[in-house]
Formats: C-alpha cells, sequence, structure tokens
C-alpha cells in the first residue's frame, strides 16, 4: 500500500490489518507514537489522518491508503510549532510517555479553535490520559500556545 | 550532616581527552552475594577539555524530576556555570558500569543523594583549585571560584576549570572537604526546568518499549487468568501459521524463585514469540490454552472480606504497640466509638505498559529495563536464568531504560525475569510486551484491606482510648521477607495519634490470598491514612470538636515524637501543626459553602514528609461528586527543586484523587474483573479541579515529595464528603 507520513510517500507491504500504530513503530521506525492500551481509550497512540486526529491503534493499515499520516515527529521541522514552544517554556511533561498523544491532540484543537475556552479543551483533550498528572500544566500550555500563535509575547 | 558512607569513595582520573573525571562509587552490599571488593559507579562529574561540565547521577527518571534535582546538588557544589552543565541518562553508561543503590522508589532519591552528591561536586572543585593553586604557586586557600574559574583573589589571576582539569586528576581525593552554607546557595532552593522538554515533544526519547536491538524477537504472553493457576495443556497450531511466528513457549513461572523464596513472576502461561509485534499479538490469540485453575479458582473480593470481617473482632495476631490498658480505658469511657474502614485493591498501571527486552548468550544475560531498580532487574533475570547468584553481578548486565511512568510498579522486576527467561529458552534477543489487560489482569497489586477502629471519648470529647486493628494479605509475606515480619510492611504503629493518645493499640492479623502483592505510590500509607484521618473526623463529629482543632489538641506542644518506620526516627509535631494550619488557612477552613458543597482536611507524616490536605466537593443529584478545589501545604525539609515539588505534589493528588473516586480492583472467581480503562478509569483534564500547592520549607533534612502527597488527598475527600452529605465514607472508592 502506498501512503505518505509526514510529507514522505510510502509504499510497503503490509498486513491491512495491522494497526497503524505498529506500522509507524515497527516498519517505519517512528518510535515517537506510543501504545498505551491498545484499544483507544488512553490516546497516547494519537496521529493525524488527512488532519484528523485518530487512535492508530484502532485505524487499520487498509484505512490509511492513499492518505496523509502526521505523527508527533512531523508535527513541526523544529520543534517550534507554538504546542512545543509552550510545552517547552511551562515545563509540561513528567515521564513524558503521553504527551505525544497530548500535542496531536491539541494540535487539532488549536487549528479548530485557534481561541479555545477551558471547555473546549476539556471536550478535546479528555480522551487523552495522563497518568502522571500533568493536565493543569497542559491546560496553561495549549491557553499559551494559542497566545504564541497569535504573535503575542 | 552525614559524611559519605563508608559504603561509598570518591575516585579522581584524567581521560583520555584531557578532562578531569571523579566518580562516586559504591560497594554493591544490599544482597550476600556480591563479594565485598565489587564496587558500582553511582554517579560522576567529568570536566571536558572544551568547558562542558557532564553530570551524571543514576536513580531512574520516572517522571519525578531527579534527572534535574542531583545533578543540580553537584554542580552546585562545584560552583559551575548551569548552562554549561549536560545532564546524563544512565543509559549512556550502562554498557560499561554495572549498578548498586540506584533504584527510584520509597521517595529516597533526594534524601539518600544530597550529601553524597555534595561531597561529589564539592571534592572535584577542591581538586581544580588545588590545581590552579600548584601551577601559579600559591596556597590554595587564597583561591575561590565562580561559575567555572578559579580567581587568586590577591593577583586577580584566572583559569578556567577545564584549562586545569588533566592536572587536577592528579591530586589525591580531598577527605573532608567543606559544603556551601545554604546561604550561598545559587541553585539549591532555585526553582530548574527541565531539561528533556524538547526530546519529549518531538518524540525523541527512547522509552523501554522503544528500545531496538539487531534481531530481537517480540513476545506476548498468554497468562493464567486465575491467580495461582497453571498450564493444563495448549494448542499452537493455528498460532504458529502466522506469519512471523516463531515459537510457542510455555512459562512455568513457579518454578522461579529469588533465594530468599521471592516469587519473580505472576503467572503461569505461554509465551507467543514472533518477528514483528503484530505478528506475535496475533498469534496470541489465536493461542488455545487449557488452564488448571486450581485452589484459587473461587476466590473473591467478598471473600476476602468476609475472612477480614471475621478476624476484625478478634484479638489480633501481633500487637505492635500496647500503650496503658485500652479495654479498661475504653470501657469507662464516656462515649464510644467504633468504625470499620475497607479498600480494595488497586494496581498503579503506568502508562507505558510492562515490557523488557532480554538476551542470553553464552552463559551471559543482558537486559534492556525500563525499571525503578535496575539491581532487581539484575537479579530477577538472574533467578529467571537459572544463573548462580554468585556470578549475578559479572553475568547479568543491565542498561535501564526511561519508563513511561514508574508509581512503584516497576520496582517489582518479573517483566525483567519474563523476558531473560524467554530470551534463554530461545537463544536469542526477546522483547516481552505487555497490554493494558495483562496489566491490570497479571499485576502486584496494592493490597486491599480491613481496619477496625475503637476510640473511647472523655466527657471533653478527647479520645483517651485508642485501637487499631489492620487486616490484610501482606507484601512481606508475599516478598517471602526473611529480615521483617508480615507487619512491618502493612501497618506504622507510630503514625500520629499515636503517643498522643494514652492507651493506645495497634494490632494487625493476616489473611491468606493469591494475589501478588506489590508497590503502589504511597504504599501502607494509601490505606491507612484513609482510616487514621477519617476516624479521627469522626471522634470530631462525635466530640463536638472542630476536626483541625481536635487534631492541633492531640499534636500539642511542638516536639519529637518517635517514629521508627522509613521517614523516622522523629516525627515532630510542630511541623504537621504548621502544614495543618497552612492548609486550613489556604482552603479557606470555617468558612461557608453553597449547598451540596463540603470540605475536609486530612494530614499526614508521610516518609519523612509533613503534609496537609483541604478538599473541597460537591454533589450533583445525591450521587455524583466531584472535586472543585484541592489546597496541599507540604513540608519536605529542604527543598532542591521547589518547581519539581509542585508539579510532583499535584501529580500526587491526582493519583489520590483517583484511589478515592475511582480505582478498584475486583477478584471473582479467582480472577480480576477489571480490563481496561473504560472498567479501570483514572481521571482526564476535564475531572481535574485547581490544585494549590503551598510549600514550606525547612533546614531540615529533606526527604521526598513523589508519594507524600497522595495518602491526605484520599482522606481529605472522604471527609469533604462527608460534610457535604452528612454520610460517612468507610470504604474506597467513594459511592454514594
Amino acid at each position: 500500500m502506498r501512503f505518505k507520513v509526514n510529507g514522505t510517500e510510502h509504499s510497503i507491504t503490509v498486513d491491512p490489518d495491522m494497526p497503524v500504530l505498529w506500522v509507524l513503530r515497527d516498519l517505519l521506525e517512528l518510535r515517537g507514537t506510543k501504545f498505551g492500551c491498545g484499544v483507544g481509550l488512553c490516546g497516547a497512540c494519537t496521529v493525524h489522518v488527512n488532519g484528523t486526529p485518530v487512535r492508530s491503534c484502532q485505524t487499520l493499515a487498509r484505512e490509511v491508503e492513499g492518505k496523509e499520516v502526521t505523527t508527533i515527529e512531523g508535527l513541526s521541522p523544529n520543534a517550534d510549532h507554538p504546542l512545543q514552544k509552550a510545552w517547552i517554556e511551562l515545563d509540561v511533561p513528567q515521564c513524558g510517555y503521553c504527551q505525544a498523544g497530548q500535542l496531536m491532540t491539541a494540535a487539532w484543537l488549536l487549528k479548530q479553535k485557534p481561541h479555545p475556552t477551558h471547555r473546549d479543551i476539556d471536550e478535546a483533550m479528555s480522551d487523552n490520559l495522563c497518568r502522571c498528572g500533568t493536565y493543569l500544566r497542559i491546560r496553561k500550555a495549549i491557553l499559551r500556545a494559542a497566545e504564541l500563535k497569535e504573535g503575542k509575547a | 550532616m552525614n559524611e559519605i558512607s563508608r559504603r561509598q569513595f570518591l575516585k579522581a582520573s584524567a581521560t583520555s581527552a584531557g578532562g578531569l573525571f571523579v566518580g562516586l562509587y559504591a560497594f554493591g552490599s544490599r544482597e550476600p552475594l556480591q563479594s565485598a571488593t565489587s564496587t558500582q559507579l553511582t554517579a560522576f562529574v567529568e570536566i571536558e577539555p572544551q568547558g562542558i561540565v557532564n553530570i551524571f547521577a543514576g536513580r531512574p527518571e520516572i517522571g519525578q524530576g531527579v534527572l534535574i534535582a542531583i545533578p543540580r546538588m553537584i554542580a552546585e557544589e562545584l560552583d559551575v556555570d548551569w548552562q554549561r552543565v549536560r545532564i546524563r541518562q544512565p543509559s549512556i553508561l550502562a554498557m560499561d558500569e554495572k549498578y548498586g543503590d540506584q533504584f527510584t522508589g520509597g521517595s529516597t532519591s533526594v534524601h539518600e543523594s544530597i550529601d553524597p552528591m555534595r561531597q561529589a561536586g564539592a571534592v572535584a572543585r577542591a581538586l581544580l583549585v588545588a590545581a590552579a593553586a600548584k601551577r601559579w604557586g600559591v596556597a590554595a586557600d587564597s583561591c575561590t571560584t565562580n561559575s567555572g574559574q578559579i580567581l587568586h583573589q590577591p593577583t586577580g589571576r584566572t583559569l578556567k576549570y577545564e584549562e586545569v582539569a588533566a592536572d587536577a586528576a592528579q591530586f589525591p581525593v580531598p577527605k573532608d572537604v567543606p559544603l556551601k552554607d545554604p546561604g550561598q546557595y545559587q541553585l539549591l532552593g532555585k526553582p530548574a526546568t527541565r531539561t528533556d522538554v524538547r526530546e519529549i515533544v518531538t518524540g525523541q526519547v527512547e522509552y523501554g518499549l522503544d528500545v531496538k536491538i539487531p534481531g530481537m524477537l517480540r513476545a506476548f504472553i498468554e497468562r493464567c487468568p486465575v491467580f495461582g493457576g497453571k498450564v493444563k495443556s495448549f494448542n499452537a497450531e493455528r498460532t504458529l501459521k502466522v506469519s512471523g511466528v516463531k515459537r510457542v513457549v510455555e512459562i512455568r513461572a513457579d518454578d522461579f524463585r529469588l533465594p530468599s523464596g521471592r516469587p519473580i513472576m505472576t503467572s503461569n502461561g505461554v509465551a507467543v514469540i514472533a518477528d514483528s509485534t503484530w505478528a506475535a499479538w496475533k498469534g496470541r490469540d489465536l493461542l488455545q490454552v487449557e488452564w488448571t485453575e486450581g485452589e484459587h479458582a473461587n476466590e473473591s473480593t467478598e471473600n476476602l472480606r468476609s475472612r477480614s470481617a471475621d478476624l476484625l473482632p478478634k484479638t489480633p495476631a501481633d500487637i505492635l504497640m500496647n500503650d496503658g490498658n485500652f479495654d479498661t480505658a475504653f470501657a469507662s469511657s464516656a462515649k464510644k466509638l467504633e468504625a470499620v474502614y475497607e479498600m480494595p485493591f488497586v494496581e498503579a498501571s503506568p502508562l507505558e505498559p510492562m515490557n523488557c527486552t532480554a538476551r542470553f548468550e553464552n552463559g551471559r544475560c543482558e537486559v534492556w529495563a525500563p525499571a525503578q531498580n535496575p539491581y532487581a532487574v539484575q537479579q530477577f533475570a538472574g533467578a529467571a536464568t537459572g544463573l548462580d547468584p554468585k556470578t549475578w553481578m559479572e553475568a547479568v548486565t543491565v542498561h535501564p531504560l526511561r519508563p513511561g511512568g514508574g508509581f512503584g510498579r516497576r520496582l517489582d522486576s518479573d517483566y525483567a525475569a519474563e523476558a531473560a527467561f524467554l530470551a534463554k529458552a530461545i537463544g536469542g534477543t526477546v522483547q516481552v510486551i505487555w497490554t493494558r489487560e495483562d496489566e491490570i489482569q497479571h499485576s502486584l497489586y496494592r493490597t486491599m484491606g480491613s481496619h477496625r477502629l475503637q476510640a473511647g471519648l472523655d466527657s471533653n470529647g478527647l479520645p483517651v482510648a485508642w485501637s487499631h486493628h489492620v487486616v490484610n494479605p501482606s507484601r512481606y509475606a508475599y516478598q517471602h521477607s526473611t529480615d521483617s515480619k508480615p507487619y512491618n510492611s502493612e501497618v506504622y504503629p507510630d503514625d500520629f495519634p499515636a503517643h498522643v493518645i494514652p492507651n493506645f493499640r495497634v494490632g494487625y492479623s493476616r489473611i491468606e490470598c493469591p494475589v501478588p502483592i506489590g508497590y503502589y505510590r504511597s504504599m501502607v500509607h494509601s490505606s491507612n491514612n484513609f482510616a487514621l484521618q477519617s476516624f479521627l473526623d469522626e471522634i470530631a463529629h462525635a466530640g463536638g470538636k472542630d476536626p483541625v482543632a481536635l487534631r492541633l489538641e492531640l499534636l500539642g506542644k511542638d516536639r519529637d515524637l518517635p517514629y521508627a518506620d522509613h521517614g523516622g526516627p522523629a516525627f515532630n509535631t510542630g511541623r504537621l501543626r504548621k502544614v495543618l494550619e497552612a492548609a486550613a488557612e489556604h482552603g479557606n477552613w470555617g468558612k461557608s459553602l453553597p449547598e451540596n458543597h463540603g470540605r475536609g482536611i486530612a494530614c499526614g507524616f508521610v516518609f519523612g514528609s509533613y503534609v496537609a490536605e483541604v478538599a473541597e466537593v460537591s454533589i450533583e443529584g445525591g450521587k455524583n461528586i466531584r472535586v472543585e478545589r484541592m489546597v496541599a501545604a507540604v513540608d519536605p525539609g529542604r527543598i532542591v527543586n521547589p518547581a519539581g515539588v509542585e508539579v510532583q505534589v499535584q501529580g500526587a493528588v491526582i493519583d489520590g484523587l483517583n484511589m478515592a473516586l475511582n480505582l478498584e480492583i475486583t477478584l471473582e472467581r479467582g480472577r480480576v474483573i477489571q480490563s481496561s480503562f473504560a472498567d479501570y478509569s483514572y481521571f482526564r483534564i476535564k475531572d481535574i479541579p485547581p490544585i494549590e500547592v503551598y510549600l514550606l520549607p525547612s533546614d531540615a533534612t529533606p526527604w521526598g515529595i513523589g508519594e507524600i502527597p497522595v495518602p491526605p488527598a484520599i482522606s481529605a475527600v472522604a471527609n469533604a464528603v462527608f460534610a457535604a452529605t452528612g454520610k460517612r465514607i468507610r470504604r474506597l472508592p467513594i459511592r454514594l
């Protein structure tokens, strides 16, 4: 099958039922996308398919034929997405394992809602579990990223 | 302050690149298996010729911030520009060195590191000064340092550390180097930012599951659903037809133990090994296994509760404390109270599921493990591969990898035992991966428990007699602990309100249980604090006293009381009083709240640190509980990194809220019923209230923070629910 990942075209032979999570991690060596539960309940595996966040553990290889997948490695060329900058500025992570999924969901949120409210953040981000409890910093960082996107200092 | 103990020593040498290397070595003597001469590097500071300072300190980073805190201690005494410091992670050294005291648990990392680490930095500085002084032909004590430079005051000459680094290694390591007065600190006590965020937000950090070893295979294990059950037979015909599946191997966990008798794996099962994760997953799905469920096939939470209930009113099997005469004082007291508190098993579920990679070749084992205790990995892997315990230090190499969360679960190295066993079975390299369902159902658990509390109050409402009977399965018993009693892991008799109530009795009775018992953030305190602080609340209400006032009255004058367990030897009532007062003040204790809202307070002395919390809850429809606000006041002694402390408190409080309101592992028919984050669920961002953290540092010896705020969060919420509803909570998780 053929599909794009982070702007690069790939043509691979793969079991069409393999979850995209394992295609990315094991076949394409992109291990920034994480395995947390395998049943779509924790969000650690979140990637974008044609710009929309999906759980890659529940998305089969056949479903991304001809589509564009974006992973955490492709969120920005230089760690300079406003979310990444805000995350660095505010020291968001603890163990860090959930953060790729959090960022991918948040990136989509900011695209839909450049000025998200607390309620918007609640609704968009509640599919992403953080066991370390960095939620308070995540919320702050999303609001900060919105500011940075605006060009505010 | 303690000197570096006789078990540690510093050694200096020149690096081949022309720099200075000062290493802190420890003798590995936690087990009698080690020879007295084996040493391990536990920390180092290295000055490179270009002026970069590499600092390594080996405690695993599980998100709790030791990656920052410990290097800061070294850098402070070394007197170096923090911007020139590079923090090296343990995995870089793992190829060359073996490990001693390298575990992360019990909230001990800062406490145990602060003196030896500061010494390491101070010694390196002293060597650099000695080298500069010699080059100038002046006395060393006429030199000072500042930010990576040595300065000769009288002549104004300067030399950078890197210019004398190679020479410095020639000087003898001084014995007693004076350390900085805390008033001179430039780094310690100031907030430090993490140095790994860029890597994390670009997906570059390598966690356990991310490791890639050439030729490695992947394995999933189908484990017996019933605790203690065994494989009767299995049919791998369909499994072996899956493209990529290589082998199917039975694991008899019962065959392997540490020399002490401690189990090293939780379950018997059958492993499917394949050349890819997906093939192993599919292969496991197609595996057919018949089990001999065994004697525990009918075990259940209800049975365990019932057996506990039978024991609770009886005389405890062990009396751990017996001040005065409880029976007499209780019988003659003006008011008598009694309550039974219960809590379920809970499982720590770090977000990265258990996993481990191992290779076995020519009688040597190599393990890549996201672990909290690399030393235990060595032991568990050694035992699983049948190597002679006397050879483990040499024959088993451990490469610690960064874990996606620990929470105590990763202190048990069963995942390493499984990987090592399979690596030997197939003669290759295997990565064992657990699914979330495996994690929830085959883990090691914070034990369930039942607590019976009785108190006799005088006519002023003050407790004058107190009895606490704890009944549960013991972790030390499960671990076959040889130098402790089963109750030592389950109850700390000196916990407040011990020593402030006359006629005080604490007892323990163990129940048999097939569930493996492990570690979960704050340990015994997450159960006991709920019982103790809820009961104090009940006493307050029964005696017409405010809950804060009662605690303050019991604490009495500021003084030290004995505390024999982890965090002791003394518990200071004044420090607990201060955090209690701070939490009450910032938590608006006593001020009015809207209808259907309630406030609760709880406090604790947990592993050497002092904490008090106020919870505000709202109740909707008489049933749904929402935590509206949490306030935590914490005194962990001298604080190394206040920024790190604040986020640890917030994370720990959230863990406590989950234990209070969500987490429950239930046994039926000998097996765990829960199986995913749907029925074993954690709070999400929408559920989290504001969590205000007030730090009350002191000059006291620093203790920990990672676990400390968990227990009082649970108890404060339970007390808040009572305040809001009038319904006393006696069982976790809280249900109305």
